[in-house]
């Protein structure tokens, strides 16, 4: 198939896009991680006592974990968190008021990402906030939606203008003790988003947060809240991209959902953080845990993932279903390049009775990449009728990359149903020859079954996203979609 | 248990058969460094993850018996011109060529401790060895074993060697009674040969069993165990696909109650093109029984055109029967076919209502359909007599259920 290869040639010699710096200046915490640091942090937050308590809590557990853990299928050099600057800030005027006052700067580089803030704002109707380095710097639409009594703001406001809330929720789904990263994460956490939407109210449109790392030598810790009081519906998009550089640079993120009775959560990523070069150079490390918790009956929470930047991504979108008759959903299309390693999949902790979740992994794995779906369904002794159904397929587009597949089930309830299923092959020389035969080159043909082979996840993902992934899963596979 | 093996094992060496094999004594002196480094498994090991192993293994001692009587196995009645049988000892004693080439060579030294702690102190078991261009018709069945040691850790080891050509049927069942018979067993499958071994697991002992199964080129192996009862079984298959066009197949039915575990640990390493693997284990879990499933299929880059599938099914009949099951796939090759599934459920309450609406009692029925999801299992044992053998005690233990 040496088609098959020159189109695996150009997609490994493809730039990244988005690997532009933006000279911004900013303000930068020294390297190195130490109370001091911490100190720093919170001070330049101007932080109430109490969350600099739960961060220096947070840092004594993290100094006392001895390593990274190591049972990923990743391989990576160990990272060094001293040689890491924890808080990168633009420097920026006081308080802004309307767009004009951002710096043009900044807004030429939304522009460049394609995320004009002014347009979002007049056209799109997507609210937005924007998390460049360590900080918010925008976020819009916060009035209109406040109207609704919808609260969304960047983390830092939240905890000045909503501390009650905050203090309620915050480490009650991913606690600081959860991991090491998620330790890290929670002693020198930079900012994020907050979204609570109060009971009964439909958001009336997508909520979205775009990360972006700007500053050399950084790593990137944001936290994110969100919320959804009884009978609450909200959508979230988020996204991100980083610099190219030689070097690698640390994504640590942590998300919490909390879902109350009869809620329901749709959180869609787009993950687009640099992955290195061809060679397997520099490229983010993203180490996020993201997890949400069905807390009352019949709530819901979906997570849709597509994953297609970081040099190694370690993730695991979890729901914890403990309110009867709750769903967690997980879809999820992890591409794979070059060098690049993804470790990616889901938890479904079933708890309550009639508890039903659902998983739906796509993996594609070309170049010298390692590709694997790692997940845990664990049915507990007391979730009588709880249901799963997972589904994980991979499909190899190389002679040199590999796919695995680790998933874990662990039943303990005798009403339960669970089936899983997966399946490893490459596209079909039959396919594309029946593709060839109806006047498509292979090249088209490939670009065809890989979307087709996607599209189960694509299609839950909310319009203006759904454009953007695929967009970007063109861009992976460039010269093979027509 | 913090062990000395170094000096357990000094104060032995001299004992054990094979002293003057310079391989098998440099296998031994490896696996005790081996031993000191691992330690003997616990629960905080990925590939021992759920097992009991932990408690089984508390305060046993290691069995250190190495005399000639150690093993009282009755072998006569198998003897035949067609080949070779003959305690393990009795193998090595005599020099057999097949010793030096192969035991302790397809087990390797990267295990776990406990194959480790076998090879340093193994000092019977059987051995068969079938020549080349051979076939042997009436299936093996191999007598119980007697173990003359009391309690402790006891190390039983196999080696069975087929010949180029050659096809046989094994049947094994365990039955010695010990606190934990840790066995090994290493199998060659030579060109174009054939094995069919079928294992039965019946009696209440505790046991891990290791068999390292190596496959040359267009061989073909095909093991059944049915596990119908056993305080704590650990089978760990590891098969080695060495040539192309190998076969293996690997099935299994387990079917425990009260409070004991079944553990299948399988590995399939496709190292070379053309290979096909199949696997199939389906089980019962009743009372407060636990069952294990882990099954790897590992496809090397080079092993192209590979096709392998992997497929593990259960029935929890009890609230506090638990199935904890992990089937992977690891594969660094383009060109394959591979799937697996895994699934937990109930009887069809369809399935169970038309056979009630045509008079058939409750219980009847159930049965019926339980051992329905056996047959895929038995059907695979080729000969007709063992087979009857195993689904009247299928039969037997799903009477009992009711």
């Amino acid at each position: 198939m040496s088609n098959e290869r020159e189109i695996i040639q150009e997609v490994t010699d493809r730039e990244y896009k988005y690997g532009f710096v933006t000279e911004i200046e900013s303000e930068l915490a020294p390297k190195g991680l130490t109370e001091d640091t911490i100190h720093f942090i919170s001070n330049k937050k101007n932080e109430p006592e109490w969350l600099l308590e739960w961060r220096l809590k947070a840092f004594r557990h993290w100094q006392t974990l001895k390593e990274a853990p190591k049972w990923a299928h990743v391989k990576y050099s160990e990272i060094d968190f001293q040689d890491i600057i924890y808080y990168a800030a633009p420097k920026k005027k006081p308080e802004l008021e309307s767009l004009d006052e951002v710096d043009p700067e900044l807004l030429k580089m939304y522009d460049k990402l394609g995320i004009s803030l002014d347009e979002q704002k007049k056209l799109s109707g997507v609210a937005v906030d924007v998390v460049m380095d360590s900080v918010s710097v925008k976020t819009t639409f916060t009035k209109k939606l406040k109207e609704l009594g919808i609260i969304f703001c960047s983390f830092s406001d939240a905890v000045h203008e909503y501390p009650e809330l905050v203090k309620q929720y915050l480490g009650t789904v991913v606690p600081y003790t959860d991991n090491f990263y998620a330790t890290l994460n929670s002693a020198v956490f930079s900012d994020g988003s907050f979204c609570y939407i109060p009971k009964g109210v439909r958001c009336p449109m997508e909520l979205s947060t775009y990360f972006r790392i700007n500053e050399a030598n950084t790593g990137q810790f944001e936290r994110t809240l969100l919320i959804a009081d009884e009978d609450a519906y909200v959508s979230y998009l988020e996204g991100c991209t980083a610099p190219m550089r030689d070097e690698n640079q640390l994504h640590a993120a942590v998300v919490e959902l909390v879902a109350h009775k009869g809620a329901e959560i749709k959180y869609s990523t787009v993950q687009n953080w640099y992955p290195g070069n061809k060679d397997g150079i520099g490229g983010i490390y993203n180490f996020v845990t993201k997890r949400g918790i069905c807390k009352g009956d019949y709530s819901k929470i979906s997570w849709t993932q597509v994953e297609t930047g970081s040099a190694i991504t370690w993730k695991y979108p979890s729901v914890i279903l403990l309110g009867d008759h709750s769903v967690g959903e997980f879809y999820s299309v992890a591409v794979t390049n070059n060098y690049q390693q993804a470790d990616t999949g889901t938890k479904m902790l079933h708890i309550g009775k009639n508890t039903m979740s659902t998983i739906i992994s796509k993996g594609i794995s070309g170049g010298f990449s390692n590709n694997s779906y790692r997940g845990l369904v664990r049915i507990g002794k007391n979730a009588h009728n709880a249901r799963n159904f997972s589904q994980c397929d991979s499909l190899l587009l190389g002679d040199r990359c590999g796919a695995h597949t680790f998933p874990y089930i662990e039943t303990s309830n005798k009403s339960a149903v669970v089936e899983h299923e997966a399946t490893t092959s490459k596209v079909g020389e039959d396919q594309i020859f029946y593709c060839n035969q109806r006047g498509l080159d292979t090249e088209q043909a490939i670009g065809l079954i890989v979307n087709g082979y996607c599209k189960e996840v694509m299609k839950q993902l909310p319009m203006e996203f759904a454009v953007e992934a695929q967009k970007l899963l063109s861009i992976s596979l460039e010269g093979s979609v027509g | 248990m913090a062990e000395d093996y170094r000096s357990l094992f000094e104060g032995h060496r001299e004992s054990q058969p094979g002293v003057a094999c310079a391989t098998l004594s440099h296998a031994r002196e490896n696996s005790v460094l081996e031993l000191e480094s691992l330690g003997l498994p616990n629960n905080r090991l990925e590939y021992w993850k759920y097992s009991r192993i932990g408690k089984v293994l508390k305060g046993l001692e290691v069995n250190v018996n190495a005399n000639d009587d150690a093993l009282n196995v009755d072998l006569g009645h198998l003897k035949d011109e067609q080949f070779e049988i003959s305690s393990l000892r009795e193998a090595i004693l005599a020099n057999h060529p097949a010793i030096e080439q192969y035991l302790t060579k397809l087990a390797g030294t990267k295990n776990t401790g406990l194959t480790a702690l076998n090879t340093a102190f193994f000092s019977n078991g059987i051995f068969i060895h079938i020549p080349d261009n051979t076939i042997v018709e009436e299936p093996i069945r191999l007598p119980n074993q007697t173990w003359n040691v009391d309690g402790g850790i006891i190390h039983p080891r196999n080696l069975i060697v087929v010949g180029k050509n050659s096809s046989v049927s094994i049947i094994s069942q365990t039955n010695t009674a010990s606190a934990l018979i840790n066995t090994v067993e290493e199998i060659h499958i030579s060109e174009n040969a054939e094995l069919k071994h079928y294992v039965l697991q019946d009696t209440d002992i505790s046991q891990v069993t290791s068999s390292f199964v190596v496959q040359k080129r267009d061989s073909r192996y095909t093991k059944v165990t049915t596990t119908l009862n056993g305080t704590f079984i650990r089978n760990n298959v590891n098969i080695h696909l060495e040539g192309t066009g190998c076969e293996a197949n690997l099935y299994g039915y387990y079917h425990i109650n009260n409070k004991n575990q079944v553990d299948n640990h399988t590995i399939v390493e496709h190292k070379e093109p053309d290979c096909v693997s199949n696997e199939l284990y389906v089980g019962l879990l009743d009372d407060n029984a636990s069952g294990i499933f882990n099954g790897r299929v590992w496809v090397h880059q080079d092993a192209q055109r590979t096709n392998a599938f992997q497929s593990n099914k259960n029935i929890l009949l009890s609230d506090n029967a638990t199935m904890n099951t992990k089937p992977e796939l690891e594969i660094y090759a383009d060109d394959v076919k591979c799937s697996h599934g895994a699934t937990i459920g109930q009887v069809d309450q369809e399935a169970l209502f038309y056979l009630r609406s045509r008079g058939i009692p409750e219980n009847i029925a159930m049965s019926m359909l339980l051992q329905g999801f056996s047959v895929e299992v038995t059907d695979k044992i080729a000969d007709a007599k063992f087979k009857h053998e195993v689904v009247e005690m299928i039969l037997q233990k799903l009477g009992q259920h009711q």
